[in-house]
């Protein structure tokens, strides 16, 4: 049996009154998903009575089948229409809101995976210039969307601090001036923070996330500084540092810091004890995030990487790690990829990851931008220029406009190639409505933006944590505490042209 | 809900009184090569169950899209699998497509629909379902007469377009790809 | 290694993409007669065995079935992908010209605002950043096809 599963042997099919849905063997039971979003679990008996056309209208199915769009003659089109509109909002945003700029390339770590190809603390030939950021920063306020979020990232920022600060304060001048709605985020290592720059940071509203891969022998393995030497302790420290002093005053409550670990080879076996660090240092989620085969880890692969298949068994005793702390009241923690897919699965709204969206978000959602001003689809796009191939360089901040950017071939190649209606694996899978592929991805692996689905990593990993998530889903117990995390709605996304309610206040 | 009404035409069963000839698969120990009669199979489902192969095989087809293709299959690993355990497979993802690509077939107008709509709901064009629209419907009984036409209304305009695609002979069809795979089988059984 | 490929089920624009989809790992030269056509397969790797350019000729015709069937499936979907595609693009471009800039950016005081930030931006940049540049270092090579991906 493929990947998409199939029809057990000699079942009977009336597909004259049956509606546009995909379905998925779950073993035991079948989920049925359509384009509009909606999706039903069945017993595989129901299943097969679906299929032979045998559910009347007196059926106890008939009335789940009908409200969700399954039955062809009783479909709801504008409800449907409507549906679709809320799932794939940002299909309907003027432009991208995550603008990711890449201050400098140099760093104080040397990360076994880096992505970031990261260069010598002395190449200040690698940071940004003030010039530079100024235009930078003009082009992405020449974008139409109406929120902006500036995300600092590198190498490591804090190590072209001024620009940071020059960047910060110019674009909060321009989104007043502008009444343009402005979110800033710094992504750093946390080892070069001072209380100076907190206060800084602080004053701004900037909010600030930092990599936290797990407890300290596996931290330092992954991310050892330059020159070796041991780094975890210094996160740790800021972390209970900065959220100490938000949770002091209730205006900084939002900007308590986040932590995101990368999961590599070495991480395996540290599911639990991961968890366990998030959960002692008081974090609100932790994000199981597999590696990408991008860039430098692309070089590393063979030391730090694994098999599709590994990585969502990890996912999965994880998620039930994290779950029984749920239900035996050890903690709240939860995890934020089943958040996203939760999100899309049973309230019907795009949470606004990049990554699982048709198109993908690549310009369309986010775009980066490199220290020399280049402009990229994505900071992996930016990667793989990084090694030697410019074919995700769509513009430059020193002539480029916007409108340069959004015709370039390379933005319509990935918009094409990301659309799920154009790939044929895609198309009949039953996650279609909440999944993405990712351009740079499968270019990076498969020499191709389209890709090979049956045979593509990405599809193998996000398929096996959709079923996990399904499961879990399926599963009363589980389900308790995934629709707990749902009330809380703790998806504040930066990411999102949406921003939900609750954000701190508006820089204007 | 009961409609007193007509309402769209039920299509046959997926079980015709003559059942094709089984494919037999022909198997070395290299490779399995199974040829498949287009008109019968489908061409989307031949291509879609041969593309669902290539993570375990290499892949080949040879013959002509009107008629006959051959689909050769060599495992990657022999270790892994075996040519026999390919073409099993293969007839088995050949079986799901066929009914994945009907329903995609009979639906693709609706979906195509539902798509535009969302677009002009997007864009302000028109309006999206209000919370009246959206309340449940009642029970049958209670049904007015207004929205017994309502209801037929919607349910000729689908019927009027789904004709309107069949009907358009811009681009030839002598493959019958506009067929459902319904209508195909009624015509070989007429044969 | 030679493979026989029938024009009524393969097209030539799918043999040009998934000859360059696998360019970095196979040369690939075309003939063809008035029915098929004609692929000589040959590796890159010159210590490439007959076992493995029999695997890249494998990997080449399922390239070309990938391209093949997206081609169907493409055709097939059209109406619906360009209408997302159309409409993503558009909504994205947010209008034929870009808006202006703001009135309020005009002023001289918000060119005061910014001049005076990024003096003090450069300012501390001289201040503050360091002066002697390590060496670039080795170029690192490209990545070898078989790096485990």
């Amino acid at each position: 049996m493929s990947r998409l599963t199939g029809l057990a042997k000699d079942v009977s099919v009336e597909t004259g009154n049956l509606s546009a849905f995909n379905f998925r063997d779950m073993g035991g039971w079948h989920l049925l998903t359509n384009d509009w979003g909606q999706f039903l679990m069945m017993s595989t008996a129901d299943f097969e009575r679906f299929m032979a056309g045998k559910v009347g209208a007196d059926d106890p199915l008939y009335p789940e089948l009908e409200s969700r769009g399954f039955l062809k003659a009783r479909l709801d089109f504008r409800q449907l229409a409507a549906n679709t509109v809320k799932k794939s909002s940002f299909q309907w945003f003027p432009g991208p809101s995550l603008h990711m700029i890449v201050v400098t390339l140099r760093c104080n770590q040397k990360c076994q995976y880096c992505h970031s190809s990261v260069v010598d603390p002395s190449r200040t030939d690698t940071d940004m210039d003030v010039a530079t950021a100024k235009k930078t920063v003009d082009f992405i306020f020449s974008t139409p969307n109406p929120t902006i979020c500036i995300e600092f990232q590198g190498g490591e920022p804090l190590l072209n601090w001024p620009v940071v600060k020059f960047i910060t304060e110019y674009a909060q001048a321009k989104a007043k001036a502008g009444n343009r709605k402005l979110l800033m985020a710094l992504v750093c290592n946390f080892t070069l923070m001072t209380e100076d720059k907190l206060d800084f940071l602080f004053d701004h509203h900037v909010s600030i996330c930092t990599s936290l891969d797990g407890p300290a022998e596996l931290h330092n393995k992954n991310r050892p500084f330059l020159g070796g030497g041991e780094a975890q302790q210094k996160v740790v420290y800021w972390l209970e540092k900065i959220q100490e002093r938000c949770n002091a005053d209730p205006k900084k409550k939002y900007y308590l810091p986040g932590a995101l670990m990368t999961t590599t080879r070495f991480s395996m076996d540290y599911g639990p004890q991961i968890v366990d660090l998030y959960v002692k240092l008081g974090l609100e989620q932790v994000f199981l995030r597999p590696l990408s085969p991008i860039g430098y880890a692309k070089r590393v692969w063979k030391d730090v990487g694994y098999e599709p298949g590994e990585f969502v068994r990890f996912y999965e005793d994880t998620l039930d790690y994290i779950i029984d702390l749920n239900v035996s009241g050890k903690s709240d923690i939860m995890e934020r990829m089943a958040l996203i897919l939760l999100s899309k699965i049973v309230k019907g709204e795009d949470p606004g990851f990049m990554d699982l969206r048709s198109p993908a978000g690549a310009v369309l959602g986010c775009l980066a931008y490199n220290y020399n001003g280049k402009i990229f689809v994505s900071d992996e796009g930016r990667m793989v220029d990084h090694q030697g191939d410019p074919i995700f360089n769509v513009g430059d901040v020193a002539k480029d406009g916007w409108t340069s950017v959004i015709d370039h071939p390379t933005t319509r190649a990935c918009v094409t190639a990301s659309t799920l209606d154009n790939q044929p694996m895609c198309q009949q899978c039953a996650f279609k409505p909440y999944c993405g592929v990712e351009p740079v991805f499968h270019y990076e692996t498969q020499k191709s933006v389209f890709g090979q689905m049956p045979t593509s990593g990405w599809c193998v990993s996000h398929m096996g944590v959709f079923d996990v998530i399904f499961r879990k889903l399926r599963d009363p117990r589980s389900r308790k505490v995934l629709d707990k995390w749902l009330e809380r709605d703790q998806c504040r996304w930066q990411e999102s042209g949406n921003v939900p309610a609750g954000e701190p206040e508006v820089v204007r | 809900m009961k409609s007193k009404k007509k309402t769209a035409k039920k299509a046959p069963k997926l079980s015709p009184k003559k059942k094709p000839a089984a494919v037999a698969p022909k198997i070395s120990s290299l490779e399995a090569a199974l040829t498949l009669d287009v008109k019968t199979e489908g061409l989307e489902p031949v291509f879609g169950a041969a593309y669902l192969m290539m993570d375990k095989a290499f892949v080949q087809l040879s013959g002509d899209r009107a008629g006959k293709i051959t689909v050769i299959l060599r495992p990657k690993d022999p270790k892994a699998t075996t040519p026999k355990a390919l073409a099993e497979e293969f007839l088995s993802d050949l079986a799901s497509q066929k009914v994945r690509w009907a329903i995609s077939r009979n639906n693709q107008p609706v979906r195509e629909f539902i798509a535009e709509q969302a677009v002009l709901i997007a864009n302000g064009t028109i309006p999206p379902p209000s919370a009246a629209e959206a309340a449940p419907e009642p029970a049958a009984e209670e049904l007015t007469a207004e929205q017994r036409a309502e209801i037929e209304k919607l349910i000729s305009e689908v019927e009027s377009e789904i004709k309107t695609m069949n009907e358009k002979k811009s681009v030839p069809d002598p493959k019958g790809i506009k067929a459902s795979w319904e209508e195909k089988q009624e015509q070989e059984n007429k044969a | 290694m030679k493979m026989k490929l029938a024009k009524k089920i393969y097209s030539k624009d799918a043999l040009l993409i998934a000859a360059q989809v696998l360019s970095n790992k196979v040369n690939v030269y075309l003939e063809e007669s008035k029915s098929d056509y004609t692929v000589t397969i040959e590796a890159k790797r010159r210590d490439a065995g007959k076992e493995q350019v029999a695997a890249l000729a494998g990997e080449f015709g399922n390239e070309l079935l990938n391209q093949e069937y997206r081609f169907l499936v493409g055709r097939f979907n059209s109406k619906i992908s360009s209408l997302i595609v159309t409409q993503t693009l558009m909504a994205a471009r947010g209008g034929e010209t870009p808006a202006a800039a703001p009135a309020a950016e005009q002023t001289p005081e918000f060119k005061k605002l910014v001049a005076d930030l990024v003096k003090n931006a450069e300012a501390e940049v001289a201040r503050t950043m360091p002066r002697k540049i390590a060496d670039q270092g080795t170029v690192l090579p490209p990545v070898k096809e078989d790096a485990g991906v």
